[in-house]
């Protein structure tokens, strides 16, 4: 099950080839014979990635990545990603080639997020991780006096194992001082907050998915019941006005049903639906933890915006630029989006996040520019300790989120359609019965609007006999 | 005959038409396969800030915990020996258990954070929470361990530590054919009912006796009213005894059910309103302080032995495998639907056996009303899969609409595709 359009994760065998492919170039405006030899050199040796999806043990990436050139921050994220894709290996024996394809979520019988897994595991991979940390201070010099613990935390916490490492290119690694106050509590808060956002996106994107491959799936009947759908709302709602007792006639019922509609459309603000307004609107009393998210939010929707400029820039972009057209409308739909506590607002961030990476991974592979200043490492050293009880209240109200999103996607009922083939042919005989349904109660209602108007025009007349 | 008429303010009246799925599952009726293991209610709970039950059954260690809003059913097995009571404090739950334990579990991990128990501590059948929701109090039948003690026991335990605090020993012999017992606790006062016929009244703080009143009778549940300074006490004979709140004086006794009076309580938002089960399998509803009986249910020929309010819901179990659940808002019991509990699969059918819940399908099957047989297994599947919806619980469950042809309304049916 998977029509995912972009990917979502960068591997380890990319981020190494793209700086392969800089130093290279790099190489060709002039670089000294040692660094020309090195770079045949990892050219031509057995772990040659730059076009496969090889993976590398710890010492031997921490070697290649110095020789390429990367920063110690850019290092350290490469090892997370590192350890990762050895994760995800293991688990699921999916490749970084396949996960660069098919993306970080898993769908199958149900939602599941690789990144998630990786993090509850995070423990086992951390004793490696501080291993590879000594050797890499006994090769650069200058990189004491960091916390590596706090710096982790921070790749964590700020969704940096996805996008591309070359975006972090400029972060410098002494930021992470060791002498800087931290708080543990804080930190611990935040990633439980990191595996809530990474299992509820996993779910919501499961949800949409079995939307999309549905609609794709059952497509002729979909788009038919739509279309009946509508006329038989249409005629309820004749039926409903039907009743009015001014109404006596077609022609008046006619007129009342496109006055109506008028109303309708003047009144209605937005299509789609009423939880949609411009932008994020919040109440003054909204608390921090919300706004936090918020914010986070608003900085990443420019940054999505950014790089989705070519629809505006270019002639006729829209058509020019379809990806790039259909993430800026998603990532409208999602700014727009009401959120009116903590759960709604760590959603709409892991999905802006999401998109975020979605499109800078999209514009590096199609070698498009990335537009600068992401503010990739929004949350620095937080010392913003979540009350047990809000923390509580969030995992209770996500759950209730995702259960009526679900719900009202009738994602259980579909999902054995999408995913069981020997149902398909007899859920196309119950669809086929569905529109023949539809028919019948569209003719049916027709019939019992003209009852209603027939009955209004006898009612005088029998009670004028009766006075008679 | 019209589909739609004015109603009393002149507005459009409309009768609901038939969803898709609805006429698609008419002539057919949803059940639990019957080889499928299901397990009778020891004890239901409704916690309302997690908007979950609490269940325990008979025979098994195992407490379910049900969330009515996203349907997940949890559980854990940490007692030897069936639960006999369950409820919250603190955000923890709090079990009693035929192994001699009381257990302090985390609401939320569902992982055991106290076992409360010491050498010779019985069976309990009941814990009750001091005011402050610091200190939980169990009963234990003491005796029923240690044939040399004739008397049951009261523990009082620290729920921050696990500490101690406090062992009353009740007075009487305790030794009979049938044990039971109860305690409650308002303010200082400590209420304990023993099948000695002894209604015991301490002062939790001190540990001193207030008051003791002695009935013929092996006293098993407790009900108070504050309020009307009044509190009901009942047990084996099926009569229920109201007695001044300080325990001296019995203002009236009614026979009220033909059996053991099993549990009694009052509506949470209706302290006037008492419920009563019994082991003859009804449930009655009444007004205090008159004792007006204000209606009575047969819930099944078996023993009742646990119930619980949850909105205007009453959900009511015993050795019956079905935990029926009865709406009470009009002073009335009127079935709603049935809960059946199996290891780890649950269902929830509503009355009309035409829509259902469960989280496992593979528990369920469908047959013809007509002549009871089933469909092909094709077709079956596809009922099943097509008529399971979230919906029947969630809505049942909700505070503010619990009618059935709300949520009948809202089921898969013309809108299905296109959201």
């Amino acid at each position: 099950m998977n029509t995912k359009n972009f990917s979502d994760y960068y591997p380890v065998y990319k981020d190494l080839s793209d700086q392969m492919k800089t130093n290279t170039s790099a190489r060709n405006i002039g670089v000294t014979d040692h660094k020309k030899n090195l770079l045949t050199d990892m050219q031509n040796s057995e772990t040659g990635f730059s076009e496969s999806s090889a993976m590398l043990n710890a010492r031997e990436l921490t070697d290649t990545s110095l020789k390429l050139g990367f920063s110690p921050f850019q290092i350290i994220i490469l090892l997370i990603k590192n350890a990762f894709e050895g994760h995800v290996f293991l688990t699921w024996q999916i490749r970084p080639g396949q996960l660069f394809e098919k993306g970080s979520f898993l769908f199958q019988s149900g939602p599941e997020s690789m990144i998630h897994s990786f993090y509850k595991n995070f423990e086992k991979y951390r004793p490696g991780l501080n291993q590879v940390w000594n050797l890499l201070q006994e090769k650069v010099h200058g990189i004491t006096g960091i916390s590596f613990d706090l710096m982790v935390h921070t790749i964590v916490v700020n969704n940096l194992i996805r996008p591309p490492v070359s975006l972090v290119s400029l972060y410098d690694i002494r930021s992470f001082s060791d002498t800087l106050p931290t708080n543990q509590q804080a930190m611990d808060h935040s990633f439980k907050m990191v595996l809530l956002g990474e299992a509820a996106l996993a779910e919501h994107e499961f949800i949409q998915r079995v939307n999309i491959i549905y609609e794709e799936k059952y497509k002729k009947f979909v788009h038919q019941l739509s279309l009946k759908e509508g006329v038989f709302s249409h005629y309820q709602r004749k039926l409903a006005l039907s009743l009015s007792p001014e109404i006596k006639t077609e022609e008046e019922l006619d007129d009342l049903m496109y006055k109506k509609l008028v109303e309708e459309q003047v009144n209605r603000k937005y299509p789609d639906s009423d939880k949609y307004v411009a932008g994020i609107q919040l109440s003054p009393e909204t608390p921090e933890s919300t706004l936090k998210f918020v914010n986070k939010t608003k900085a990443f929707y420019r940054s999505v915006s950014k790089n989705c400029s070519e629809i505006h820039s270019a002639a006729d972009g829209e058509s020019c630029f379809p990806e790039l057209n259909s993430i800026f409308l998603k990532a409208n739909s999602i700014y727009n989006q009401t959120v009116s506590n903590l759960s709604e607002s760590l959603l709409q961030f892991m999905r802006m996040l999401l998109l975020l990476s979605e499109v800078v991974i999209f514009r590096k592979s199609k070698g498009y520019k990335i537009s600068d200043n992401l503010q990739l490492i929004a949350d620095f050293n937080s010392k913003q300790v979540l009350p047990d009880e809000e923390l509580k209240l969030l995992h209770r109200n996500m759950d209730t989120i995702l259960i009526d999103y679900r719900q009202k996607c009738f994602t259980d009922y579909k999902m054995k359609f999408v995913m069981d083939d020997d149902f398909t042919d007899l859920h196309n005989h119950f669809l086929q019965k569905q529109l023949e349904y539809i028919d019948q109660q569209i003719i049916q209602i027709q019939k019992d609007i003209k009852e209603v108007l027939k009955l209004k025009t006898d009612i005088p007349i029998s009670k004028k006999d009766k006075k008679q | 005959m019209l589909p739609a008429k004015l109603n009393n303010n002149q507005e459009p009246d409309i009768h609901r038409h038939k969803s898709f799925h609805e006429s698609l599952c008419e002539g057919y009726h949803f059940e639990v396969k019957n080889d499928i293991k299901r397990m009778g209610s020891r004890s239901i709970y409704y916690y309302k800030e997690g908007h979950s039950l609490l269940i325990s059954h008979f025979f098994c260690s195992r407490v379910h915990v049900l969330n009515l809003e996203t349907g997940k059913l949890r559980w854990f097995d940490h007692h030897g020996s069936t639960v006999r009571s369950t409820g919250v404090c603190n955000h923890e739950i709090i079990t009693t258990s035929w192994d001699g334990t009381v257990g302090v579990t985390g609401f939320d991990t569902l992982e055991r954070r106290l076992i409360l128990t010491e050498k010779g501590m019985g069976r309990s059948p009941d814990a009750a929470i001091s005011p402050d929701n610091k200190s939980v109090f169990s009963y234990s039948y003491d005796s029923d361990k240690n044939p040399d003690l004739t008397s049951n026991a009261i523990r009082e335990w620290n729920l921050s530590d696990g500490r101690l605090k406090r062992t009353i020993q009740l007075p009487g012999t305790h030794l009979s054919k049938r044990r039971c017992g109860y305690c409650m606790v308002y303010d200082d006062h400590l209420f304990v009912v023993s099948n000695t016929g002894h209604l015991h009244i301490y002062n939790w703080l001190t540990g001193s006796l207030f008051a003791e009143y002695f009935c013929y009778d092996q006293l098993q549940s407790l009900c108070l009213f504050p309020a009307l300074n009044m509190l009901a006490m009942a047990g084996s004979l099926g009569t229920i005894y109201l007695c001044d709140f300080s325990g001296r004086l019995i203002l009236s006794r009614r026979k009220a059910h033909l059996h053991d009076i099993s549990q009694m309580f009052v509506l949470p938002d209706q302290p006037e309103i008492m419920i009563s089960i019994s082991f003859d399998g009804t449930m009655k509803m009444w007004k205090i302080p008159g004792l007006e009986l204000l209606d009575s249910a047969k819930v099944n020929g078996d023993r009742l032995w646990t119930a619980t309010a949850a909105n205007d819901l009453l959900i009511a179990g015993g050795d019956e495998t079905l935990t029926c659940i009865y709406d009470i808002k009009n002073m009335h019991f009127k079935l709603k639907g049935m809960l059946i509990f199996s290891d780890e699969s649950y269902a929830i059918i509503t009355n009309s056996t035409h829509s259902f819940f469960t989280n496992d399908q593979s528990i369920m099957q469908v047959r013809k009303d007509i002549d009871g047989t089933l469909p092909d297994d094709q077709l079956s599947e596809y009922l099943l899969h097509t008529e399971c919806n979230l919906s029947v619980l969630k809505d049942l469950f909700n505070p503010e609409n619990n009618d059935q042809p709300t949520f009948l309304s809202n089921n898969k049916g013309f809108y299905q595709i296109t959201q």
